[in-house]
């Protein structure tokens, strides 16, 4: 192909096509380096990982409660049950339905969570650095 | 390391196909079969991983690895031998530097999948927790059907969580890696399919490098493409069953026509908008054959073959439709609901947030670009088969703003900001095909698709 041939709506077209590849890689640069810097400060840490210690003593069931008081209209924390969800699969986690034998309760203070153990009459079994706690109903 | 051997097994199987299916007479440049056969390679692996849960009801490994590595020597049995030349396995050098320039281009999407390495909240929430519960679950898998389980997308289908399943039946754990490098190298396949689709098609060679360029060096592309979402995958296998039926058009070779089903077949199995797309695109595509005189002629001969292409292609979707999808749990019909009706007004707001997604700076301009040059193409947009790319467009556009206004389920704005770029993102590539198709290369107004590119000698 001759370049020269090329008509003058086509040349106008790749040439916008080619500054906006410049502006974009620029654009892609910076934003890669921001978040870099940012992971280099705060290294990527998954959700979900705060939930795989108690793997072992739900290994078989179908249903796990996940009982939880915050705000699930928030971001951060749908996206706390979600990530929990994908790290403890196939294990289903009932979102604060409590009919099941474990409940994983994630609650925004230790007060509330104790008042779930209590209301429940569930006995802990197992808690997280975060303050998750897996518990067993005795009346299941 | 041993997660790329299934990746070559898939890559085989399609590369080999994609020769059966094409004979040597009209055969594309070997780059082209390269790329287009490795993505056909990925949707057979999830094909054939499927089986193993309609045969044992559940993942089974030897199986899926057997069966693989079984498609894979048929497909070379099958191959004949004549056909293996030396010219129809040669690069030229030109073409191994445009796949340096591609895999570099890649790049910043390998980068941004590394520093998200779960990818996005769908990656988590939807396609690779469906993965994990095909490979962790046993014969239970289908409890992610479960109601409790609605935030997923339980009616979805599988093939991006099968593919990834498939490289996962080389190990003992469902390591995130293996999404992670799928969606790199479907963004590197989608990048090298789009290059080589247009070389050939049209005669701009190395400026054409400018296509996948535009597409992957825009932030928020390469944000969705390393977000382990399936809508990356809608998209390039839309971007092969257009080419299909552009290079049957050409060669009046069925056999790319049965590249295209087939890929139509996969991507159907993909994603529910994935279905829809299929359809329509099968749909659209039968009437400009059968508007073309001399590819209805040539269809004619060959019409079982083809029918047997598209009931093999479109086995698995069938399959999940009838035996396993669950009803959607998201979905109101507003059209009959008093406490959530469809108003006018939800309707409104599906127009206006288009305009601003389109006009918004993110995407870098592409769809003004689009219509900028499209414009500037005047008639040749529309001609030599390029029709079909703006007729399947607006009616799945069509369809799919008639699902935001009927489905009332979710808030319609909050719904729009989270999944109408995706939607956008999935039609890129056949976007950006045909733009740079359209696009007049001399004076003489030949609609590229007729210009008549080398091909490989055999």
């Amino acid at each position: 192909m001759d370049l020269k041939t090329i008509p003058l709506s086509t040349k106008t077209v790749l040439i916008i096509t080619a500054l906006i590849i410049v502006l974009g890689s620029v654009q892609t640069t910076w934003e890669l380096v921001k978040v870099t810097g940012l992971r280099q400060q705060h290294p990527f840490v998954f959700g979900g990982d705060a939930f795989t210690g108690v793997k072992d003593i739900i290994q078989g069931e179908k249903y796990v409660s996940y009982i939880t008081d915050k705000n699930l209209n928030i971001d951060k924390n749908i996206a706390e049950f979600s990530q929990a969800q994908f790290s403890l699969a196939p294990v289903i986690l009932d979102l604060n339905n409590p009919n099941h034998r474990f409940l994983l309760i994630n609650c925004e203070s230790k007060p509330h969570a104790q008042a779930v153990l209590k209301y429940y009459k569930a006995q802990p079994l197992r808690q997280s650095n975060l303050g998750v706690i897996l518990a067993a109903r005795e009346d299941l | 390391m041993i997660y790329l051997l299934p990746s070559l097994i898939s890559f085989g199987q399609g590369f080999l196909l994609i020769r059966l299916l094409t004979g040597s007479k009209d055969r594309p440049r070997l780059t082209w079969c390269l790329f287009a056969g490795f993505l056909l390679g990925l949707g057979i692996s999830g094909f054939l991983t499927f089986t193993s849960l309609v045969l044992f009801s559940r993942i089974v490994p030897a199986y899926v690895i057997g069966i693989n590595v079984a498609a894979l020597a048929g497909l070379g049995l099958a191959q004949k031998r004549s056909e293996w030349t030396k010219a129809s396995l040669q690069a030229s050098p030109r073409e191994l530097g445009v796949i340096l320039a591609l895999a570099a281009l890649t790049l910043p999407t390998i980068i941004q999948a590394f520093l998200y390495p779960f990818g996005g909240w769908d990656a988590w929430s939807c396609w690779n927790l469906k993965a994990r519960f095909l490979f962790l679950g046993g014969s239970e898998w289908s409890n992610m059907f479960d109601p409790a389980m609605w935030r997923s997308n339980t009616a979805y289908p599988l093939l991006l969580p099968l593919i990834n399943v498939w490289s996962w039946c080389f190990g003992s754990e469902p390591t995130y890696l293996v999404p992670l490098f799928n969606s790199c190298l479907i963004t590197f396949l989608m990048a090298g399919l789009l290059y080589f689709s247009l070389e050939a098609l049209n005669g701009l060679k190395l400026l054409n490098l400018l296509a996948p360029a535009f597409l992957l060096l825009n932030a928020f592309v390469l944000k969705l493409a390393s977000s382990q979402y399936s809508d990356l995958l809608v998209g390039t296998f839309l971007l092969l069953a257009l080419m299909g039926f552009l290079l049957f058009k050409r060669t009046k070779n069925t056999g790319f026509l049965q590249i295209g089903t087939l890929a139509l077949g996969f991507m159907s199995f993909t994603k529910s908008e994935g279905s829809a797309l299929a359809l329509i695109t099968i749909i659209v595509l039968a009437m400009a054959i059968a508007l073309d005189r001399a590819c209805h002629e040539t269809i004619s001969h060959h019409i079982w073959k083809l029918l047997l292409t598209l009931a093999a292609a479109f086995l698995a979707s069938g399959i999940f439709k009838l035996q396993y999808a669950p009803d959607s749990h998201t979905y109101i019909n507003g059209f009959i609901s008093t406490e959530k009706p469809a108003g006018i007004e939800r309707l409104g707001a599906v127009f206006v947030f288009l305009g601003k997604e389109v006009l918004s700076w993110k995407w870098n301009g592409l769809w003004l670009l689009t219509a900028g040059g499209l414009i500037l193409a005047r008639g040749k947009a529309l001609k030599a088969g390029l029709w079909t790319i703006p007729a399947i467009l607006t009616a799945y556009l069509a369809i799919i703003i008639g699902f935001y206004w009927v489905n009332t389920f979710f808030d319609i704005v909050w719904w729009l900001s989270t999944t109408l770029n995706r939607i956008l993102f999935a039609l890129t590539p056949a976007v950006i095909l045909w733009l740079f198709l359209a696009l007049p290369l001399d004076n003489n107004n030949t609609p590229v698709p007729h210009r008549q590119p080398p091909r490989s000698k055999n």
